[in-house]
């Protein structure tokens, strides 16, 4: 079953994005002093995990060739549900309650596309359209969270140097990845997203991977939407609309391949901190906002065609190492 | 050696991305044929000002032209007082709203300017900028209820009373018998945009007219148009309708364009939209109230330097800490006239 590794993969690891964002990060320090400063970090990590825990998710959903679009209205309907009962049970309960209304979001979700056999696009664009129309019809008023305490979950670090949204990032971070390699259901996920057919031949119960998927990203999606709620102090039921798209973004920029079967949860998170450096830093560098919207648009381009340029690298490197072992048998055989 | 290949390759795209952007910011701005544009590209905060002072401004959404007028504004003033800007643009977005504003806040402005996209996020902005004594001036939109220092808008209930008296004046003019006008209205969430129709409401009863009905059509265009229709279906009479924003007034002016009453009943609108314009110059409606972002992001300034300098401000409405910043009418010619001012 040992995989052939391919040429990026032995030269670097699949670490292109993480190198990609240390070196943004180092032009950003030399060239602009807005970014010399430890709080800009903070921020963007911050920021990014509010997007990159759904992202855990979504990198599911896509290994398995698959993707989910209603992610940002599960987060306004969570979102809206949680503002509602934090004053009247808690915190920690009320925590409880959106996670298990997350499980059962994407459990129907998982159910309408592997029993009804829906494909997911149709299934999760219905889906948005629905869970945003519930939420409004819970509350069409923006509402404001009076809970100090709540409201520091996303937004205290830890010391005054670690942000907690970051750290919960991590941890659910590992745990996803646990769950992708080190289980069965991770490694029935990559079978299915390398080939559906293969999978249901040696045996694997594709249904019920699907729905455990789904269910996978309403999970991390209801820890999104509360990291969320904390981090605005507020909830609307038209909050967070286009969330699935930056979503979906980084995981793919982060090297999973939208056809599936083979992706990280770390380079997810990686990919997501890197666009919320870009969407911070165009500000400072006096980009007026149309050409904002260009290179966002630009910016999406490259993510989707990530594995296609990926390829294309990969041909050359393999060529090169061709070329030089020629050279080489040459060099001997003379 | 590969290793150098891969890395240049994947910077190169991105930092070709910027300064492709960057270099190209000045034609960009020159093809909009506005010169607003460029507004974005002062904010490096780099500036070299004779002041020392740092306001930091956040707004709504840089691509939509009201908030350029609005920069314009508060650029301007800034330029007249030496004073150093930091400008962010929230693209519409509550996330980037919140980072924006955290990092300006850390960044130790000495006055933060928002323009939220979102308003019930401020009052999570306005705890932490407080923390660091931050006074926050909220410009348009609304403030959350959040604990701001102050908040600028448009006078909605003036600009009404502005667009009755207008109304009324046609009306002698053009001899109508009628008495019965009718209101569409904005959401009810839209605490600002709600007032209007009040002091429409306010002129015309103590004119002695009568207010049919009102009905909400959430500032949408085909919303309004369907509340013109249940309008006309239900009060043929009327003489006269006001919506509360320009996008409901032009739904409502093609409702009674094909009902064949154009110049029976007069249409009324809010914000001064250029297609309002058109639409008046056409003469399917009869007048706007325009609003002053030029002159609300000035305010703007003159008030955080009034802050900086310890100065109390004085409120139009102390309870609401709301100021208000005038708004004038378009006429029936399609041009601004003065003649007509709020009580």
């Amino acid at each position: 079953m040992k995989k052939k590794k391919n040429a990026i993969h032995i030269e670097y690891g699949d670490y292109g994005i993480l190198y990609a964002l240390l070196i943004f990060w180092i032009f950003l320090a030399i060239t602009n002093s807005d970014f010399r400063g430890i709080s800009f970090y903070q921020n963007i990590l911050t920021r990014a995990s509010l997007n990159a825990i759904c992202g855990i998710g979504m990198t599911f959903a896509v290994i398995s060739g698959d993707f989910d679009l209603s992610v940002a209205s599960q987060v306004a309907f969570c979102g809206v549900i949680l503002t509602i009962i934090i004053p009247i049970i808690g915190i920690i309960p009320s925590i409880l309650v959106i996670l298990a209304i997350g499980i059962a979001m994407g459990a129907f979700n998982g159910l309408l596309i592997a029993k009804l056999r829906i494909p997911a696009f149709i299934t999760t664009l219905a889906m948005q359209m629905a869970y945003r129309a519930l939420a409004q019809m819970i509350n069409s008023k923006p509402v404001v969270v009076d809970n100090k305490l709540f409201k520091r979950i996303a937004t205290y670090k830890i010391g005054g140097i670690l942000p907690t949204a970051f750290l919960i990032l991590i941890i659910l971070a590992v745990i996803g990845t646990i769950i992708l390699r080190k289980t069965k259901l991770g490694r029935n996920i990559l079978a299915i997203g390398n080939s559906k057919e293969a999978a249901v031949i040696s045996g694997i119960n594709v249904p019920k991977t699907q729905i455990l998927i789904f269910v996978l990203v309403g999970f991390f999606t209801a820890c999104s939407s509360v990291m969320i709620v904390s981090s605005l102090g507020s909830s609307n039921y038209g909050m967070q609309v286009g969330l699935e798209f930056t979503v979906i973004s980084s995981v793919v920029l982060g090297g999973t391949a939208l056809a599936g079967g083979k992706g990280s949860i770390f380079n997810t998170i990686v990919a997501a901190v890197f666009l919320a450096t870009i969407r911070s830093a165009m500000d400072s560098f006096g980009i007026d906002s149309y050409w904002q919207k260009v290179v966002e648009g630009v910016i999406l381009v490259i993510a989707f065609s990530i594995t296609e340029i990926r390829n294309i690298i990969n041909n050359i490197l393999v060529k090169q190492r061709a070329k030089k072992q020629l050279v080489s048998q040459k060099q001997t055989t003379n | 050696m590969k290793k150098k290949i891969l890395s240049v390759l994947l910077t190169a795209v991105m930092v070709f991305s910027l300064t492709a952007c960057g270099s190209s910011s000045g034609s960009a701005s020159a093809t909009t044929g506005t010169s607003k544009a460029e507004g974005a590209s002062t904010g490096g905060g780099d500036q070299t000002a004779s002041g020392d002072i740092t306001i930091g401004v956040s707004l709504y959404d840089l691509s939509n032209e009201y908030f350029q007028y609005m920069l314009e504004g508060v650029e301007a003033e800034a330029k007249a007082q030496g004073i150093t800007l930091s400008v962010h643009d929230q693209k519409n977005d509550e996330n980037e709203l919140v980072t924006g504003c955290a990092n300006l806040i850390d960044k130790g402005v000495d006055v933060l300017i928002v323009s939220p996209c979102k308003p019930e996020v401020m009052g999570n902005i306005v705890e932490n900028a407080h923390e660091k004594n931050i006074p926050v001036i909220i410009l348009d939109i609304g403030d959350g209820g959040s604990d701001k220092d102050v908040i600028i808008v448009s006078d909605m209930y003036g600009g009404g009373q502005i667009a009755a008296k207008y109304a009324l004046d046609l009306l002698k003019d053009s001899g109508a018998a009628g008495k019965d006008y009718a209101i569409i209205k904005c959401e009810e969430s839209a605490v600002y945009a709600i007032q209007r129709g009040q002091g429409f409401d306010a002129v015309m009863s103590a004119a002695g007219y009568n207010k049919a009905t009102e009905i909400t059509a959430n500032s949408d265009q085909t919303e309004g148009y369907n509340a013109m229709q249940d309008i006309l279906a239900s009060y043929p009479d009327i003489v006269a309708v006001f919506a509360e924003n320009d996008n409901m007034a032009l739904g409502a002016a093609s409702a009674i364009e094909e009902a064949g009453k154009v110049g029976e009943i007069l249409v009324l609108g809010f914000d001064g939209n250029e297609s309002a314009v058109e639409a008046i110059k056409d003469g399917t409606m009869a007048a706007t109230i325009a609003q002053q972002p030029v002159e609300i992001g000035k305010l703007g300034v003159e008030l955080a330097l009034q802050k900086i300098n310890g100065q109390e401000l004085t409120y139009d409405n102390n309870d609401t800490k709301e100021i208000y910043a005038d708004v004038y009418l378009i006429d029936n010619t399609g041009e601004k006239n003065d003649a007509y001012k709020a009580d």
